[in-house]
């Protein structure tokens, strides 16, 4: 919520980021400025057994702000454009339709576009009635839906055709849905057909593949990712058996920088992404031209020097599970509700700063039903962190480092 | 030693009392946050003012950070918009045949709840007086106010459908409190050729660049040509020839050959390729036109913006 003034979360979060670029001596600030001196030799992968050439860097158009970006794009090289049915209500497949009408040029461009469909977010399955904000999973719905994108677009036909975030394996296998994709890539309106996901990645991608039907995988795939190696292999496994994988949320994407608080070394988030030669292109989500030079910057060395790996070792320190979401997801799982996201501050200010004061005083301020106290009567540690934070230790070392621990009441 | 000691003292002490202030501001944010859940939730209809509709779930909330969860890829963009709390909550008739989707936005200002609902709506939509200004298609009814962007989706569309989401939309209507108006920086624009519903509010990254902020942009149509005219605000005059600076180094990066032309109160610079593009700075404003096919015309229109501005946009 806007609040002026600091709030805490970026007032650690900036210290930390004093702290640990002085120790490190690395700077964590984005590179704005790309050298564009050499001319930029563009380079292409093939998207699996579509055979489509595409250069490394796509464009991911979420917003229709400034269509100059667009045409930017297209000057620069760029052949693919990814866009979605429900992107401000249709507004950014209607400005890229329009662009490359005006550039007589939608036969030289690949467009990818998804549809959407309601769903049970808990149990992670399709719905085949309209529920939340969107239509059910149904041929109908789709055929209305993937007509619409057409005008909007003003083509007949779509080059990649998405099933829009598909969030376990049970939806990247819903057959309804993948009999209506088949059916619109034989009517020729679509010439692939894929799904994409930025939920349980691995587990759907994995999905996907074995159904033998879809060409392409979208995924969400980035250095902030904690399972990151999982979603490389899944890729892998796509690319093996001939899909097209190409890769989104390169810079970690809401999800993971909720706030956009860490910043991110853009073009060293990007290499990290390419340097996997499983990945055809990625779609980032370009807003400025300073971004599209820094992004296109990447396509003449892929190579992360070491600056570069240091930057993104801070990023993803601070964000990964050294640093606590406070998402007090842990909380309802402690028998005794103990203010578990506050001791891990503590935890941060004594590991991560080596500042016991501050860590003491964090623990002793906690009411005494709630503190680090609680935690000496239980044998076992049952609490846990969705984002794989060891609980137990890092309060058993609390403990050990506090007076807390000492016997102190 | 003693004076070592006194200043390490110093730094922690320093540091706690930062710490402290910090956390009270958190908490109180925190308290911010419940208060305007309170708010979010009166204004969503309730079972007694809905006859034949029952709300059968939510409201749930969602924040900054966990909006993604609910609207996935668009969070960047209401982000972007200044989004600040949601709540949605699903509405179905007592027989349980028809069902809806009503989500209010509590965006950071009127003009940011403006800017939102502008990004998605559409000229050619069919447009109502609700709220600010709203509109209807057949299963679909946004509309904003105030600090609010209020959207209602139905699943069913029937003929009964458009008269239920206006029946809905002006239950939240009434009790949004407050009189509001489109931003009113939007009068200085020319009303010649302009594009009816085309006006925009970008707070961020306007036009592609990073130090335009908070920009206003209409687009306009003469003959079978198209053309925008845009304005800045900034914060001082200063400011603004500092952005102006920037634009035209940002210009002749792109290998644009920029000429200057100073007017009696305002500079003026232009470019021309296929299309012109010519940009001014009066004040704290920055502005211009952008792909006009006739440079006399842009300055034209450039004078009147000028001549409104002194006046005050009226």
């Amino acid at each position: 919520m806007a609040v002026e003034g600091i709030d805490r979360r970026e007032f650690i979060l900036k210290t930390a980021l004093g702290l640990i670029t002085a120790s490190l001596g690395a700077s964590t600030v984005r590179s704005a400025s790309a050298e564009i001196g050499k001319s930029s030799k563009i380079v292409y992968r093939t998207l699996g057994n579509t055979k489509l050439q595409i250069p490394l860097v796509s464009f991911g158009v979420m917003n229709s702000d400034s269509p100059d970006l667009i045409r930017k794009a297209l000057d620069m090289g760029v052949k693919h454009l990814d866009t979605a049915h429900v992107y401000l209500r249709g507004n950014s497949e209607k400005v890229i339709g329009q662009i490359l009408e005006e550039r007589k040029c939608r036969d030289r461009m690949y467009i990818a576009t998804k549809m959407l469909f309601a769903r049970d977010r808990a149990k992670k399955v399709f719905l085949r009635e309209g529920s939340g904000r969107h239509a059910g999973a149904t041929e109908e719905n789709l055929n209305e839906q993937l007509a619409k994108s057409l005008k909007r677009l003003r083509t007949d036909y779509i080059d990649i055709l998405y099933l829009h975030n598909c969030q376990g394996p049970q939806m990247s296998t819903y057959e309804p849905i993948i009999r209506a994709f088949v059916k619109a890539k034989e009517a020729g309106k679509a010439r692939f057909i894929g799904i994409s996901t930025h939920t349980n990645e691995p587990e759907t991608i994995r999905a996907a593949v074995d159904t033998g039907i879809w060409d392409v995988i979208l995924t969400s795939y980035n250095f902030m990712q904690e399972h990151k190696e999982e979603v490389k292999n899944a890729i892998q496994y796509a690319t093996e058996k001939g899909l097209g994988v190409i890769a989104m949320k390169t810079q970690g994407g809401v999800r993971l920088n909720r706030e956009k608080k860490i910043e991110v070394n853009h073009a060293a988030a990007l290499k990290w992404v390419l340097n996997d030669k499983n990945v055809c292109t990625t779609i980032p989500g370009i807003t400025t031209f300073d971004q599209m030079d820094l992004d296109f910057s990447v396509i003449k060395d892929l190579s992360l020097s070491d600056q570069e790996k240091r930057d993104l070792k801070i990023s993803s320190m601070l964000r990964g599970t050294f640093y606590c979401q406070q998402c007090r997801s842990c909380v309802a799982t402690c028998p005794k509700t103990v203010e578990i996201p506050a001791l891990m501050r503590a935890y941060m200010y004594a590991e991560g700063y080596g500042n016991l004061i501050q860590a003491e005083l964090t623990v002793d301020e906690l009411p005494a039903e709630y503190g680090l106290h609680v935690c000496r009567d239980c044998a076992t540690c049952s609490a846990t962190c969705p984002h794989g934070i060891d609980i137990h230790h890092r309060l058993g070392f609390l403990m050990a480092m506090t007076s807390v621990g000492h016997g102190a009441a | 030693m003693k004076r070592k000691n006194a200043i390490f003292a110093a730094i922690i002490l320093t540091f706690t009392i930062s710490l402290a202030n910090a956390q009270r501001l958190e908490e109180s944010s925190q308290k911010e946050v419940t208060e305007y859940k309170e708010i979010l939730w009166t204004l969503l209809p309730k079972n007694t003012e809905i006859k034949g509709w029952k709300v059968t779930s939510g409201p749930q909330f969602f924040e900054p950070q966990n909006l993604w969860e609910y609207i996935n890829g668009e969070a960047e963009m209401y982000l972007d918009y200044g989004f600040e709390l949601v709540a949605t909550a699903e509405y179905t008739t007592l027989d349980g045949f028809r069902s809806m989707t009503i989500e209010i936005y509590q965006m950071q200002s009127p003009k940011h709840a403006f800017g939102i609902y502008a990004a998605e709506r559409s000229p050619h939509d069919s447009f109502i007086k609700m709220g600010v200004q709203g509109y209807l298609s057949e299963n679909v009814l946004n509309f904003w106010k105030g600090l609010y962007y209020v959207k209602l989706t139905s699943f069913q569309t029937s003929s009964e459908t458009k008269e239920i989401l206006m029946k809905l939309a002006v239950v939240i209507d009434n009790k949004i409190e407050g009189s509001y108006s489109e931003p009113e920086l939007f009068a200085c624009f020319p009303e010649n050729n302009k594009v009816k519903m085309s006006e925009r509010f970008i707070p961020k990254n306007f036009l592609g660049l990073s130090f335009l902020k908070d920009g206003y942009r209409v687009e306009y149509k003469r003959g079978g040509s198209s053309y925008q005219v845009f304005l800045v605000k900034n914060g001082s005059h200063d400011m603004a020839k500092e952005v102006f600076r920037k634009y035209q180094d940002f210009l002749k990066s792109q290998h644009e050959r920029v000429s200057r032309s100073k007017k009696c109160d305002y500079q003026l610079i232009f470019t021309k390729r296929e299309k012109v593009e010519v940009m001014f700075q009066y004040g704290s404003f920055v502005g211009g036109v952008l792909n006009s096919a006739d440079l006399s015309k842009a300055e034209g229109i450039i004078e009147e913006i000028v001549q409104k501005l002194k006046r005050g946009c009226s």
